[in-house]
């Protein structure tokens, strides 16, 4: 990667923050988060601190995949400047990544500004700090694959809102296949769990348990998926 | 092989995926076929039809002919073959023995030349389609889609080794408060231990959200000792072995060191309820093993002395002694009352293996004070925890060798805040001082322990001879003083020193056991409020330990588990309105303030633009009209010069500036 | 010496299909360093695509583009090209300057030399009155040239304008067509346009495309000379089968219309023939109101191209 990454990356998050709509997204997701804290997480029982930080963790985890599936809208190259764009001397994966890191950097601000809720949940109550780290680990992992999948939807489609609907197709899909893996068998149940980046993957992380098997299949994912975004941007020349 | 015309060629695709989709139908729903046989079947089933599609579609004579297509449903009928290598019959065929290194290697190859067979035929099969009415459309397409299609699946298996490594190697690291994978330093050591071998059955489904959480704590208990073996049994499948321990249901963890010897922990199937055991499974763990491995012992706790553990539920955390007594417990301990008419106030049993006495508020009467002494020198071990609380001090410390100096320890700088205020002062730490097994853990890990409102304990010199040995193993810092005075201050005549807190004493006998004393110069020491201190629980139990050991032959473990309580998160009535509040709208507003901000900046910075420009606007259209006008003029006079017509003039001038077309080009 | 033989742009066999439908089929040709091409076509004719493979935003499915040496879908290519799109991509939120040091950035003009470029092609293209504002302030004309200035910004040996004149007034369009002609450094540029009368006085040479292929080629006088002339004759009262069978030696059509006072004529003939015709008129002692010769080249080109698809180009 080299400078024209970085002019690619300035340009996109100048281009979320310098627009209102972004400011509100962003504090729209910080308002559910807290709203979801009080009203979901928090119960109306009296709940210990630990299940309390995994609930808000687990909404959160469903918040940052609909933002990602918001901002996959903005990762499509708009249809008026997608020429321009393919005309600079860019190689396909520094404008696929360029995008892609540009909106994971909004998506990780937002979700890092949300930080103080599980922060009043360690002062408040009984959780360690590595806990809260692990799980906005996921939050943030599950965000990157999120981001990945838009990615991948806005390069074979030709409409932001195309491509966002397909996003969210295929992210209910992976989560909703948890839900389907309880009908099957073995192999396919397991696959079928661990497939489901929220409900599947995530667990481990949001219960303060590092597992290696689990970064692994965010990292693993979210690469694979964003080289078939690039492929598929790349056949967007070719086509 | 293949037929020439393409009639032919594609009844010959339709027949292969009618074919492969019926017996992958087959192998799915009649026969009990391994997963990856209808897995293979499927996928050739679709690709061909796929094919097929293509093929119907692109039904014209004139339609040239592509190699790839055909190369690539070879490559699917190579995996077919390389699958068929590795099933059962496929190995005895070749003859490698199942578990060989071939096997495995075969299993994988064809799995991943299936999918980037089938992927690169669908995807050249799709840009067959696109092109199947174009007969000059090139070919290379084709061969481009299957090449995309067939990397693509390159990936995808690379990706999927990858994240199966991953899974294999299974790292998982507990960083939470509430460790359920890591087992406590205490069942660590119990089960390394272990000299017998130690089967641990785990009664769960596969892919249980509980088992998910349970599973690694076993598996680091099996990592500790080669003789533990750790399984996951389904209930229903494991029809005897739950009838002989009688397992109820899944949801359960079965430790049995034989036959006859097995204890079960109760975890359960349904998250939420499992939730506050998972919270306790080491200190349940623990407690199993020490039933299976370690015989009972009694601790007796004296009564009648306003002792600690007698408030009830709802004493204070300093009264309360549930943690001490479920700690007890789980090292199958159990705890029986020793008051004047089991002997407190005569003669104290030999058998009794442990007098504890924790916190007493009355003096004892000389009866029972000898009681203790004698049953000490007959070899007798007594942890007590006592403090200027008890008033009159009376004769128990002297029957155990040591002084209670008057006025609380306390200290300026080495205290623990709590209310910030003088009080604190009174919350003293004490560190290790000696090699003694009782401070051996503190001392390893460097922490000091808790004592709120201690008295110093100094050595009674006519207590200590040939047959007794006295040590203070713990110390405070040298800026302690005693606090003679009640006032929190250090007055003129209250000199600081280093203080000792704890005794440690040994009694020699002619017995078979030596007598045991730990005396701690704080009452609340062994309370529920003193044991949330690591430090504290790790004195407690090093020192139940030391004492209860050498009683029968066995060791004794007891030690702090891994069972951190958890709390709620806690704050009042109008502390609950104002989270509610803070967090719903306060965060969110100054982001919404950043929008708002920069919109209007923008909007209003648009706006006086504008205006600024609409005067120049209004000049320069004037301008370019009269220019435009005057040019166009002048073209037209030149162009109708050129011509003889007057009127043709005007049409000239009119097609000279005429418009194919205003629509804009869309292709 | 060996670079300024090579051409500017040239084309080899280009085509490009998408899906089952060729854009662009079997296009060839060359463009010389410092020469101004219009391309020219109907709506689908393959103009957009062909300069989308100009600028390396499209690969063709077959042939071979190359930019002075480097094939058009490399980086290499792109660093010579500017382009700009038939609608201008600004960054709305941006302003002028910011928006121009970001295209020289991503176009890959060294730091040290950014801040320059950019105060040169804003004063070429007259934007210094706007340097400072955003974007989205500005007028249609304003946006044309901040657009103009984006694919300028780099000091590309080869520029690329797809419709630069659409939506401009006159004023405007002139104003345009004068910034074309002196551009910086003198670089080849192509343009497409649907103005005719502009492509005339802006380029050297015309490429017409048609469905795809490249129907013809050359200069605008070698078009005008191509013409088939058509004539618009004004005659007083006469006999109009005499003069028909006066006209029709030298005639390829005849039509005649009666008006007041006489009649209209509309003919046309292969070459120049109106001295034949008036002393034919002459002759038949009919008084000649009226002549008007029709003289649109590239309409006239464009009709033939819509009535007869295989009419041969200029070259």
């Amino acid at each position: 990667m080299n400078a024209r990454f970085g002019a690619i990356v300035r340009r996109e998050v100048g281009a979320y923050a310098r627009t209102p709509m972004g400011w509100l997204v962003a504090a729209l997701v910080l308002s559910l988060d807290a709203l979801q804290l009080n009203g979901v997480a928090m119960g109306s029982e009296r709940r210990p601190s630990s299940w309390v930080l995994e609930i808000f963790l687990l909404n959160a985890s469903f918040l940052t995949e609909a933002l990602a599936v918001l901002l996959t809208m903005r990762l499509q190259l708009d249809e008026r400047e997608a020429p321009l764009w393919r005309s600079l001397p860019l190689g396909d994966v520094e404008l696929v990544l360029g995008r892609f890191t540009a909106a994971m950097l909004w998506l990780g601000g937002i979700t890092l500004a949300t930080l103080y809720l599980p922060a009043l949940i360690f002062v408040n109550g009984h959780v360690s700090l590595a806990h809260i780290a692990t799980g906005y680990a996921s939050i943030l992992l599950v965000g990157a694959l999120g981001l990945a999948i838009g990615s991948w939807m806005a390069a074979l489609t030709r409409r932001p809102l195309t491509a966002a609907l397909a996003t969210a197709g295929v992210l209910a899909m992976l989560e909703l296949g948890y839900y389907v893996a309880t009908t099957t068998s073995p192999p396919w149940r397991g696959l079928l769990r661990d497939l489901a980046p929220v409900w599947g993957r995530g667990q481990n992380l949001r219960r303060g348990i590092f597992s290696l098997a689990d970064v692994a299949y965010y990292l693993v994912c979210t690469t694979l998926v964003l080289s078939f975004a690039v492929r598929a941007f790349a056949s967007r020349r070719r086509s | 092989m293949i037929p020439r015309s393409h009639e032919a060629q594609q009844r010959m695709a339709a027949g292969i995926s009618v074919a492969a989709v019926a017996v992958a139908a087959l192998a799915t729903y009649g026969l009990q076929a391994p997963t990856l046989a209808r897995f293979a079947g499927w996928t050739v089933g679709v690709s061909a039809g796929a094919a097929w599609l293509a093929w119907w579609k692109a039904r014209r004579p004139d339609r040239p002919t592509t190699a790839t297509m055909p190369a690539l449903q070879l490559v699917v009928v190579a995996g077919l073959l390389a699958h068929a290598a590795s099933t059962d019959a496929g190995l005895d065929l070749l003859g490698v023995a199942p578990g060989h290194w071939l096997d495995r290697t075969l299993g994988f190859v064809a799995a991943a030349v299936l999918v980037v067979g089938s992927l690169g035929l669908v995807a050249a099969a799709r840009a067959w389609y696109s092109i199947a009415h174009s007969p000059e459309a090139p070919l290379e397409r084709v061969r481009y889609a299957g090449l995309r299609g067939g990397a693509a699946g390159l990936n995808l298996v690379a990706a999927c080794a990858l994240v199966a490594a991953a899974g294999l190697r299974d790292v998982k690291i507990d960083v939470s408060l509430l460790k359920v994978t890591e087992p406590s330093e205490t069942t660590a050591r119990l089960v390394a231990d272990l000299p017998d071998d130690l089967d641990i059955r785990l009664f769960y489904p596969s892919r249980q959200d509980v088992y998910e959480r349970v599973r690694p704590y076993f598996d680091r208990l099996a990592d500790l000792n080669p003789r533990v073996h750790v399984e996951r049994l389904e209930h229903a499948l494991s029809p005897e072995l739950t009838r002989q321990h009688r397992v109820p249901s899944d949801g359960y963890v079965l430790l049995s060191l034989d036959e006859d010897r097995a204890e079960q922990v109760e975890v359960g199937l349904d998250l939420a309820i499992a939730r506050s055991r998972l919270r306790t499974l080491d200190g349940r763990v623990l407690e199993a093993l020490s039933r299976l491995t370690q015989r009972t012992r009694e601790v007796h706790l004296t009564t009648g002395h306003g002792e600690r553990g007698q408030g009830g539920a709802e004493a204070a955390s300093e009264e309360r002694i549930d943690t001490f007594v479920r700690t007890l417990r789980r090292s199958h301990v159990a705890v029986r009352s020793l008051g004047l008419g089991r002997g407190l106030g005569s003669e104290i049993a030999p058998a009794v293996p442990l007098v504890v006495i924790l916190g007493p508020r009355h003096a004892f009467s000389e009866e029972e004070c000898s009681a203790v002494e004698r049953y000490v020198a007959s070899g007798g071990r007594v942890f007590a925890a006592f403090d200027e609380e008890m008033s009159p001090v009376g004769c128990l410390p002297a029957a155990l060798g040591v002084g209670l100096v008057p006025g609380v320890l306390a200290s300026e700088r080495n205290h623990v805040s709590r209310s910030h205020d003088a009080a604190d002062r009174v919350r003293i730490l004490a560190k290790a001082a000696s090699d003694h097994p009782v401070v051996a853990p503190l001392r390893r890990q460097r922490s000091a322990v808790l004592f709120d409102r201690a008295n110093e304990l100094r050595p009674l010199e006519a207590a200590v001879g040939a047959t007794r040995r006295l040590v203070f193993p713990l110390r405070t810092e040298a800026d302690t003083w005693h606090d003679l005075n009640g006032d929190l201050e250090r007055g003129p005549d209250e000199a600081a020193a280093a203080a000792t807190v704890l005794a440690v004493g040994t009694e020699r006998t002619s017995g078979r056991r030596d007598g045991r004393i730990v005396v701690v110069g704080d009452g609340s020491i062994a309370s529920d409020g003193s044991l949330t201190t690591r430090a504290n629980f790790e004195l407690v139990g090093a020192s139940l330990q030391w004492l209860l050991e050498g009683h029968g032959n066995d060791r004794v473990i007891v030690g702090v588990t891994t069972s951190e309580e958890d709390r709620p998160v806690e704050h009042s009535p109008e502390g609950e309105r104002l989270f509610f509040w803070a967090t719903s709208f306060g965060g969110p507003l100054p982001l919404l303030l950043i929008g708002l901000w920069r919109s209007r900046r923008r909007r209003r910075a648009r706006t006086l633009r504008k205006a600024g420009r609409s005067d120049t606007a209004a000049e320069t259209a004037a301008e370019t009209a009269a220019e435009t006008a005057a040019e166009t003029a002048a073209e037209t006079a030149a162009e109708t010069a050129a011509e003889t017509a007057a009127e043709t003039a005007a049409e000239t001038a009119a097609v000279s500036g005429d418009v194919v077309s205003d629509s804009r080009e869309e292709e | 010496m060996a670079e300024s033989r090579t051409p500017a742009i040239q084309a080899t066999s280009v085509s490009k299909w998408f899906g089952a439908h060729a854009a662009v089929a079997e296009v060839s040709f060359e463009i010389q360093p410092g020469e101004i091409v219009g391309l020219l076509g109907l709506n689908g004719a393959g103009k957009s695509t062909m300069l989308r493979m100009l600028v390396g935003a499209l690969q063709p499915t077959s042939g071979e583009l190359r930019i002075r040496g480097a094939l058009a879908a490399t980086n290499v290519a792109r660093r010579q090209v500017g382009y700009l799109p038939d609608s201008p991509p600004l960054f709305d939120e941006l302003s002028v300057t910011h928006y121009l040091t970001t295209i020289a950035e991503l176009r890959c003009v060294p730091r040290d030399q950014r801040r320059r470029h950019v105060a040169e092609v804003l004063e070429s293209c007259a934007l210094g009155e706007v340097a400072t504002e955003p974007v989205a302030a500005l007028s249609h004309g304003y946006r044309q040239r901040v657009g103009l200035a984006q694919a300028l910004v780099h000091q590309p040996d080869v520029v690329v304008l797809d419709e630069p004149m659409q939506g401009l007034d006159p004023m405007q369009i002139v104003e345009l067509r004068e910034r074309i002609r002196h551009l910086h450094g003198n670089p080849t540029v192509v343009l497409s346009t649907h103005i005719l009368g502009e492509i005339a006085k802006t380029c050297d040479r015309l490429l017409v495309l048609h469905e795809g292929r490249l129907a013809a080629r050359g200069t605008y006088d070698e078009f005008a000379s191509l013409q088939s002339r058509r004539l618009r004759m004004h005659i007083g009262p006469a006999d109009i089968d005499r003069v028909e069978a006066a006209f029709r030696p030298h005639c390829v059509s005849f039509e005649a219309h009666a008006v007041s006072g006489g009649h209209r004529l509309e003919l046309e003939t292969d070459e120049d023939r109106r001295a034949e015709l008036v002393r034919a008129l002459v002759g038949l002692n009919v008084d000649l109101l009226g002549l008007r010769a029709e003289h649109d080249a590239l309409e006239a080109v464009f009709q033939s191209f819509l009535l007869d698809p295989d009419a041969e180009g200029a070259s």
